[in-house]
């Protein structure tokens, strides 16, 4: 098959400012996009997470626009990634890496993604593990890692992703 | 980055209350009132200091995590890695927001106890600990109230001053402690700053003891001034917690422009942090004492100190306050190179059965006189606030 129609591409979150609007923007930037023909398509997000009360007294969370964020804001990060291209990427194949961003702390269980095996790695990367698989060494002894451990998320998509196909992972934090 | 300062100026109090008495002494005897206002005073002082200190250094812990800077930007970058007929692809992309100035703001009374003060007095001193909680840089804007409700009186304000001069406590004049006016030095602190505000009030006389005066003092950052036009929590326009002020917060770290401003917490009208009061608490009584040597004649008819020349002294006591002193006695033995000039004491203020004759006949009934080369006057119990006055003449040997 020509290798043409393989090479991925990725469209960064959309951002709707050009330079600072109403004090706050949302900047997006590609990393790199040195090819061509798109194959698998990479949509990175940020929401805050923002809590309001709703008629009946509840409080109820809703994903908005991360417009105005302060310490101490919760904000959910998701990433949709799509075969755009026409044949299939192996299974198994798709893994996900994402750093927790800078002044944030991941907020515990919530990185979820269909169908993917979801680790944890507690030292920028270099290992994955399971939650109860992490341990950290404390004041000489050994003890279960904290989820503000965690320094990056990883997610494995085990089935193959057919063409038109896909999948999204997502994971909270807060920040600092 | 300002340093905590948990300072306060008693010693300068203390100072006030006990001057220098060159040769008077002055004895309370059996006065369990003025007992109580010098040993307790002292270690009561000591002890507010101690207390002080560790109120501050628990403001100052809880204040340190003020958060991620306003203006910073929060980049978050995902890396996509596949493989399509064992060929291994990578792919990414990256999702950033800006940081949003948070207003917030701890203003806290460094005064763990009550501020005694007298009737009467002016300048009394209290002290505020004002911190930006925010996470960006702020100007606070500051307001005093000496006329909070549910108090027995109001002080009235003298001054506010910002400890700028870098020395423990509050200094007035060259050198000293900046005086605070609003809108022209309102203190600018950086995220987690804090600084310490003096506040001096007047105290009326005609007071009872143990009368109290609240008094507060308010700190509101100047961008809700400038966002909402009022720095009044009591008016309408003042802003709700969530508040956001587009443009008007800290310079965004790049791209030009400034972030929003948001109005946190600490400025809900319901649990207000930018609001502290603290009381004062009219003190039982206080005596100052001062002795003079008014005038001098010499044996040529002159103002000179020679032998032979009579020296006239004037000791005045004042009582300020409005509490009860018990059993003063004033006793002031008369230095070593004079002698009493008989007849020449005259006392104002003297009780009944006192005489201010030379003797101290009959005993235990005229306890005011001469005894030996030293001064007796005896004024019994007193209430302020009273000025009594001894005077006397002596021969310089």
């Amino acid at each position: 098959m020509p290798i043409s129609k393989g090479f991925p591409t990725l469209i960064s979150s959309v951002s709707k400012f050009s330079g600072i609007v109403a004090g706050t923007v949302f900047v997006a930037a590609a990393l790199a996009a040195p090819q061509a023909s798109a194959r698998v398509e990479l949509v990175n997000e940020v929401h805050k997470v923002d809590r309001y009360v709703d008629d009946k007294g509840r409080v109820q969370r809703r994903l908005v626009e991360p417009n105005q964020v302060v310490p101490g804001d919760e904000l959910r990060y998701s990433v949709r990634f799509t075969n755009t291209g026409d044949n299939n990427v192996d299974a198994g194949s798709v893994v996900i890496t994402n750093p927790i961003p800078g002044n944030t702390e991941y907020l515990e269980g919530t990185a979820a993604g269909d169908a993917a095996n979801i680790l944890y790695s507690i030292d920028a990367g270099a290992q994955f593990g399971t939650p109860v698989s992490l341990r950290v060494e404390e004041d000489g002894s050994e003890a279960p890692a904290n989820a503000s451990d965690y320094t990056t998320i990883r997610w494995v998509y085990a089935p193959s992703l057919a063409p038109g196909a896909t999948g999204t992972v997502s994971f909270n934090v807060r920040l600092k | 980055m300002k340093r905590p300062k948990y300072e306060r100026g008693y010693a300068q109090r203390s100072a006030s209350l006990l001057p220098g008495l060159c040769h008077s002494s002055i004895d309370v005897m059996n006065s369990s009132e003025f007992r109580r206002l010098w040993p307790v005073g002292r270690a009561l002082f000591a002890g507010r200091v101690l207390v002080t200190f560790l109120f501050s250094l628990m403001a100052w812990s809880e204040a340190y995590a003020a958060g991620t800077g306003a203006g910073v930007v929060v980049p978050n970058s995902v890396t996509l890695e596949y493989s399509q007929s064992g060929l291994t692809r990578t792919t990414g992309a990256t999702a950033s927001f800006f940081v949003d100035e948070l207003l917030d703001v701890s203003i806290v009374s460094s005064d763990a106890s009550s501020i005694g003060v007298l009737a009467g007095e002016t300048a009394a001193v209290q002290q505020y600990t004002l911190t930006n909680l925010g996470n960006g840089s702020e100007a606070f804007r500051l307001t005093v109230n000496d006329a909070v409700a549910g108090d027995d009186f109001d002080s009235s304000l003298n001054a506010l001053y910002l400890e700028t001069n870098g020395t423990v406590g509050l200094q007035v004049g060259p050198g000293g402690d900046d005086l605070y006016v609003a809108g022209t030095n309102d203190p600018i602190l950086l995220s987690d700053d804090f600084l310490t505000v003096y506040v001096t009030a007047d105290i009326p006389a005609g007071l009872m003891v143990d009368d109290v005066a609240l008094l507060s003092l308010r700190a509101i950052g100047t961008t809700i001034l400038a966002g909402a036009g009022t720095d009044d929590p009591a008016l309408p326009a003042f802003p709700a917690v969530g508040t956001s002020f587009p443009a008007l917060g800290d310079p965004a770290s790049t791209g030009g422009g400034n972030v929003a401003a948001m109005v946190g917490i600490s400025y809900d009208i319901a649990t207000p942090l930018y609001l502290a009061q603290h009381d004062f608490l009219v003190n039982d009584v206080g005596l100052a004492i001062t002795k003079t040597a008014f005038f001098v004649e010499d044996p040529l008819g002159g103002n000179a100190v020679l032998p032979g020349s009579v020296v006239s002294y004037r000791v005045s006591v004042n009582l300020v306050g409005g509490g009860a002193a018990q059993s003063l006695v004033v006793t002031d033995p008369l230095p070593v190179d004079v002698l009493y000039v008989p007849n020449s004491l005259s006392v104002v203020g003297l009780p009944a059965g006192e005489e201010a004759d030379d003797d101290l006949v009959p005993a235990g009934v005229d306890n005011t006189g001469i005894n030996g080369e030293t001064v007796e006057v005896t004024f019994g119990d007193v209430t302020g606030p009273l000025s009594l006055t001894i005077e006397y003449q002596a021969i310089v040997q």
